[in-house]
């Protein structure tokens, strides 16, 4: 079963939509959600967890709809925002008193153990928090209700490295089984590369790619050559081109390379930009 | 539910009691402005349970609007509460709050009773179901369209209804100082049973804030965070 299954999805705002989205998160796996700032990728999350209503489509998470059946299944979806939203004026020891009684499967230990893990203080209110510490809070909370399914909107943004790469590696012990899947939402491409078994590519509301990462990694490089050279390349095997005064750089299929040009590997950022400007 | 009654709870524990604390020290503020007309008091406990009734709006009514501005609300709204549970539990203690102030209130009259004329259960009563009636109705009014249209239009539509009541209770406390007839009405509805006027006001103000819950429930469940 998928852990989310969105077909045709669509909401409009005044200057912006999501336009017939099609998107899968496989079980047990983790899959990365691309896009540059106003994308739509935190409204795809939005309307995945039904806190904005769709226009047209279907979203299943864990097999229900998420509309007339998500609460059915809210107790195994663990969610983190951008943002700490807990209220500032409460301590951690507060907040898990709360969840107790919000989620059935609730576990304090597990709390408690993840508070001693991230070294965040029990009865220190949250406003005297870093933005790390808050983030590190929010996984806290997700990870302590045995959620089967973990849903990330920017979680590691505007966290220093070290800190990102700790969250990393929670996330990477969470998916360590086949029984829980993460979908993660990121302008970090790096952070991802490091987690995601399959990267989709969103941009101005529309999905242009969604592909396993390392199918990615084996189907796609990047080649300099010049201007000529990339005009006789085919161009539907040309993901993205850059062309300046010393030539172009291009990503295109591994199988289309020309003769005597030397492929590098790609990697997903880069893939990203050039799709972006392409289609731009 | 429990969970958003408690998180209402541990967020209002300090200001509800301060609130009330404040009131009090404040009390010899409200002695100063006590006045009395013809068959009509405003004296410095009516002073203090107005005062404690309106802080008690405003703190029931923050608790609608800062759990919408920080997020917290729309993190509620992924987990297993559903969306007619935080707002009715957001009520429920709203209301809870309200009642707390209000009783408060009246502890100086209680005491001022048991110093003079003994303990009267029905006057008690009945200025404390009115104080009430009159902090839950406020409540019910604004809390829909705080919840529609945001903070700000809750906080100018309460100082807007909370001053039609003041200035609507000065003027009618003026005209009736001037009408004799109007006395004599007012005195007689209120000598006639305290008991049967608390039951009104308790009344109208439950069923306000059922209604208000309802619109209030109706509003939150097309919400879009």
């Amino acid at each position: 079963m998928s852990a989310i299954e969105i077909k045709g999805l669509s909401k409009n705002y005044k200057d912006f939509g999501i336009k017939n989205l099609d998107l899968t998160v496989p079980g047990g796996c983790v899959v990365g959600l691309v896009g540059e700032n106003g994308a739509g990728k935190s409204t795809t999350i939005k309307l995945i967890l039904n806190l904005i209503r769709r226009e047209s489509g279907s979203i299943k998470v864990l097999g229900k709809d998420n509309i007339k059946e998500l609460d059915d299944v809210k107790e195994d979806i663990g969610v983190v925002f951008d943002e700490c939203c807990f209220p500032l004026d409460l301590n951690p020891k507060a907040l898990g008193r709360i969840f107790r009684a919000a989620y059935k499967n609730w576990d304090a230990e597990a709390y408690s153990g993840y508070l001693k893990k991230f070294e965040l203080p029990e009865k220190k209110k949250v406003a005297s928090f870093s933005r790390g510490m808050k983030m590190k809070l929010s996984i806290a909370v997700a990870l302590s209700h045995h959620a089967k399914l973990l849903v990330l909107d920017e979680a590691t943004s505007g966290l220093d490295p070290v800190v990102r790469d700790d969250i990393i590696d929670i996330l990477l012990e969470f998916v360590a089984d086949d029984e829980h899947s993460i979908l993660i939402s990121s302008h970090i491409v790096s952070d991802l590369e490091k987690i995601c078994d399959y990267i989709a590519f969103i941009h101005k509301g529309r999905l242009m790619l969604f592909e396993e990462k390392d199918k990615i990694y084996e189907q796609y490089v990047v080649i300099h050559c010049t201007e000529k050279e990339l005009a006789a390349i085919k161009p539907e095997a040309v993901m993205g081109k850059k062309v300046g005064h010393f030539g172009a750089e291009a990503i295109i299929l591994k199988n289309e390379v020309p003769q005597g040009i030397q492929g590098y590997p790609v990697d997903i950022e880069k893939l990203f930009v050039f799709m972006v400007k392409e289609s731009a | 539910m429990k969970s958003v009654l408690l998180k209402q709870f541990l967020s209002l524990t300090r200001p509800v009691p301060l609130a009330i604390v404040i009131c009090y020290l404040l009390y010899p503020v409200f002695i100063s402005f006590q006045t009395s007309r013809e068959g009509v008091t405003l004296n410095a406990t009516m002073l203090m349970g107005l005062m404690l009734a309106m802080i008690g709006s405003i703190l029931s009514l923050s608790v609608l609007t800062s759990d919408n501005n920080n997020g917290w609300d729309k993190f509620m709204a992924t987990t297993p509460v559903s969306r007619k549970q935080i707002i009715r539990g957001k009520y429920l203690f709203s209301l809870a709050a309200e009642f707390i102030c209000v009783l408060s209130a009246t502890i100086p009259s209680v005491a001022l009773m048991v110093m003079t004329t003994g303990f009267n259960f029905k006057e008690w009563l009945f200025i404390f179901s009115v104080l009430l009636g009159l902090a839950v109705c406020i409540f019910a009014l604004v809390a829909p369209i705080t919840v529609r249209f945001g903070h700000m239009a809750g906080l100018v539509t309460f100082i807007v209804v909370y001053m039609t009541i003041l200035v609507g209770g000065v003027i009618i406390s003026a005209t009736m100082g001037k009408n004799e007839a109007g006395i004599s009405m007012l005195l007689d509805m209120i000598k006639t049973d305290k008991y049967v006027i608390s039951a009104v006001f308790v009344g109208v103000s439950i069923t306000v804030a059922v209604i208000s819950m309802m619109i209030s429930e109706a509003v939150y469940m097309k919400k879009e965070f």
